[in-house]
């Protein structure tokens, strides 16, 4: 009985004891600001251990073992490397693969500046500006799956281009470069792309000052001229960001190019997946991390060409 | 296929299992009581045996976990083995190499069995994560295809042993299976009659430049470069002595040739699953591929006239099993449901799909329905097994009976079974220098 009397005196001593504790540490970590950010990233730095950093180490270490018949065997070596860099069906598909996310790149660049321009500049009421954006994202709520595989009945020979064109006579039989081959693969990688760099050059052009495109056009500069001796240069972080996503998610592609590029030139992530189909895991490895460093080495020289962390 | 199509009569049940319990001669048991919605009883000797519609056997502690494809797992197999066995059923739909690699990984212990092809299973089986079912475990066995137990049989390969080699932990003893059929076919060429007006009887033809720029190809590392290798050589182009399983050189000739007719624009597309291959051909992306039977079954249901091809050269064969893991806990489940499958509602679900069972327990419910036919003249036993042979062909369609006829026809005529080669890295290596030409 005694101890439910008990609990009302306890609880303010704790509440101050508690106070008191928090305060001590608050100032504690005042004066050491080092240990408070060692705090901050603890958590993230856990979770990146875990679900990152760990996948990421055994996979390296897959890739010097060997691949049996039942199984991963520990069983060290660098035939899995000797074997992919050696031979020229990995060299090819690795040019083959820059190949495509460069062009991929270049066109996504050719068609997101105009869009985002015209979202800055001629969509004047920002109630519109929101609406234009939430277009361009609006695809990106279905999944990449559905939005690749949407353009099969777009392209194929009884698709929605076809038969257009057909009827207004343009042509006398169905177009079949238009699905199954590089040029599809490609149209198919703008549109998923797209919107990852629309969206950054947009933020950028909204950061530039209005009384430098004022000045541009009062000394006389045509819009060409303004666009590329003013916006160009002034929207490079947006450019970058833009292209950095472009080119980490391009060399990481493998499904369009299965689905609507009639998976005749499979690309280095594709490649994973058939040393995966026939259970050779090691080799699946030693391209994973080829790719990996690929991956890492394109965006750091990247990055040296304009440093983000500088914006 | 819908449900009120898979439905027997409550009295063709009782009756089925009543025939199949005199078929196998099984008595002396107990026996189960179920108790039906009339309030009727049932005598069964076996929990998989078949059950009056309407009936359900009450929960058991124990539980089915399988792992399969998704032509053999399937919602209303499942549903099927729970109303009769009473064993919860679960079922993870996935491909054939995801489900090595996860049993590989250790995920065979969330598992009772495994249903999977029998040239993916051997990893399992050399990994020892499977347990031997004895042959007197797998009752409808009795009525197994000679296919399945006599190295004599039609469709037999001396060579490569298959498929009793793969079947049995010891083929001339018989006693152990390593894998339990369940489902059995043959590949072929699927292809678009309308479109290409005249019959495919070669593997030829998917590599005959008359058809540049039409063919599909399956991406696959071991089957596509099998038939290729058959084709050339039954007609003599190269000089390959077992074209399942090939040595360096044989398969260099064979890529070589594949690449030179890539080059040459005779391949639209590789196509990697079911539903692509279905969709390619019901719209005329391509108009011939190296298909499987059901692909062509599902492009006919699109009203599209569609063909399943008789290659001079021979077919490819395979089977699918089910394969029970090492330490189940529910070991009595999994012997169940292998039964289940083997007891003839499983064989004759599939045989429309254009699949065999190994057991002939799937006549019975075959022989009692008539849905296949066109003309109505055939029941599906006839059409399915027999071939069908209408003096008509139906208003604009060639087929005058089940494409390839029947089964004795089909399996005179096996070109190579699909086994796991001995240098599989080599014939991985070759086909991405194919891919990347």
């Amino acid at each position: 009985m005694r101890q439910t009397h008990t609990p009302p005196a306890k609880a303010p001593a704790l509440e101050v004891s508690t106070t008191l504790v928090v305060r001590r540490g608050v100032a504690f970590l005042e004066r050491h600001p080092g240990v408070a950010s060692l705090l901050l990233v603890l958590p993230g730095t856990i979770w990146m251990m875990l679900f990152v950093g760990i996948p990421l180490a055994s996979i390296v270490l897959f890739s010097f073992w060997r691949s049996g018949f039942a199984g991963l065997v520990p069983d060290y070596n660098v035939e899995n490397y000797a074997a992919l860099l050696g031979g020229r069906t990995f060299w090819r598909i690795t040019f083959w693969t820059y190949e495509v996310v460069i062009i991929a790149l270049a066109g996504v660049i050719v068609l997101a500046y105009p869009a985002a321009y015209a979202i800055w500049r001629v969509v004047r009421d920002d109630r519109w500006k929101t609406a234009v954006l939430l277009l361009c994202v609006v695809p990106f709520w279905t999944s990449y799956l559905t939005r690749t595989i949407t353009w099969l009945p777009m392209f194929g020979r009884e698709g929605v281009v076809n038969r257009v064109l057909l009827a207004l006579g343009v042509i006398g039989e169905p177009l079949e470069i238009l699905l199954y081959t590089p040029y599809s693969m490609m149209w198919g990688l703008w549109s998923l792309y797209i919107v990852f760099m629309i969206g950054p050059l947009y933020h950028s052009m909204t950061k530039i000052d209005e009384d430098v495109m004022s000045a541009a056009a009062m000394l006389g500069a045509t819009p060409l001229r303004t666009f590329f001796h003013v916006v160009l240069p002034l929207t490079r972080p947006g450019l970058m960001a833009g292209s950095l996503f472009v080119m980490v998610l391009g060399l990481g592609e493998f499904f369009t190019e299965r689905v609507i590029g009639g998976a005749q030139n499979p690309m280095l992530a594709g490649l994973i997946l058939r040393q995966i189909d026939i259970f050779q895991w090691a080799s699946a490895s030693a391209i994973a991390v080829t790719l990996t460093v690929l991956t890492l080495v394109t965006v750091s020289a990247m990055l040296r060409l304009f440093d983000l962390r500088k914006v | 296929m819908s449900d009120e199509e898979t439905q027997v009569s409550r009295r063709e049940f009782v009756h089925t299992g009543l025939q199949l319990g005199a078929a196998l001669g099984v008595s002396g048991l107990g026996g189960l009581t179920i108790v039906g919605e009339a309030g009727a009883q049932t005598k069964r000797q076996y929990p998989w045996e078949s059950l009056p519609a309407g009936e359900t056997v009450p929960p058991t502690k124990l539980q089915l976990r399988t792992i399969g494809l998704g032509v053999s797992v399937q919602d209303r197999f499942l549903r099927e083995f729970e109303r009769r066995t009473g064993h919860k059923a679960t079922g993870k739909v996935t491909g054939l190499t995801p489900m090595i690699t996860e049993w590989l990984a250790g995920g065979y212990r969330n598992y009772d069995t495994n249903e999977t092809n029998a040239n993916r299973n051997a990893a399992l089986w050399s990994a020892k994560l499977l347990q031997p079912i004895p042959v007197d475990k797998v009752v409808p066995w009795k009525s197994a295809r000679d296919l399945f137990t006599n190295p004599k049989a039609l469709g037999h390969d001396e060579v490569s042993g298959w498929p009793l080699v793969e079947i049995w932990v010891n083929p001339k003893t018989q006693q152990e299976f390593k894998l339990v059929p369940q489902f059995f076919n043959c590949d072929s060429i699927g292809y678009r009659y309308d479109l290409l007006k005249e019959d495919v009887t070669s593997w030829g033809s998917l590599v005959d430049p008359k058809y540049k720029g039409k063919v599909g190809i399956l991406n696959d590392s071991l089957l596509t470069p099998g038939w290729c290798a058959g084709y050339m050589k039954k007609n003599n182009l190269a000089q390959i002595k077992r074209s399942d399983n090939m040595t360096r050189k044989e398969l260099d000739t064979v890529i070589d040739f594949l690449i030179k007719r890539k080059r040459e624009g005779q391949f639209r597309a590789i196509w990697e699953d079911y539903g692509q291959c279905v969709n390619m051909l019901a719209s005329g992306e391509i108009w011939l591929a190296d298909s499987w039977n059901p692909v062509v079954e599902d492009v006919k249901k699109q009203g599209v006239v569609c063909k399943y091809a008789f290659p001079k050269e021979g077919f490819t064969a395979w089977f699918h099993g089910v394969a029970v893991a090492k330490d189940t806990p529910n070991l009595q489940a999994a012997i169940d449901y292998v039964n289940f499958c083997l007891e003839g509602w499983w064989g004759a679900q599939v045989a429309p799909q254009g699949y065999y069972s190994p057991t002939t327990t799937c006549e019975t419910y075959l022989k009692a329905s008539k849905r296949t036919d066109p003309q109505g003249r055939f029941n599906d036993y006839e059409w399915w097994y027999l071939g069908g042979e209408n003096e008509e062909p139906k208003k604009g369609w060639p087929i005058r009976g089940r494409d390839t006829g029947s089964f004795r026809k089909r399996w005179s005529n096996v070109m190579h079974w699909m086994v796991w080669p001995d240098d599989a890295d080599y014939y991985a290596k070759r086909w991405n220098d194919f891919l990347s030409a």
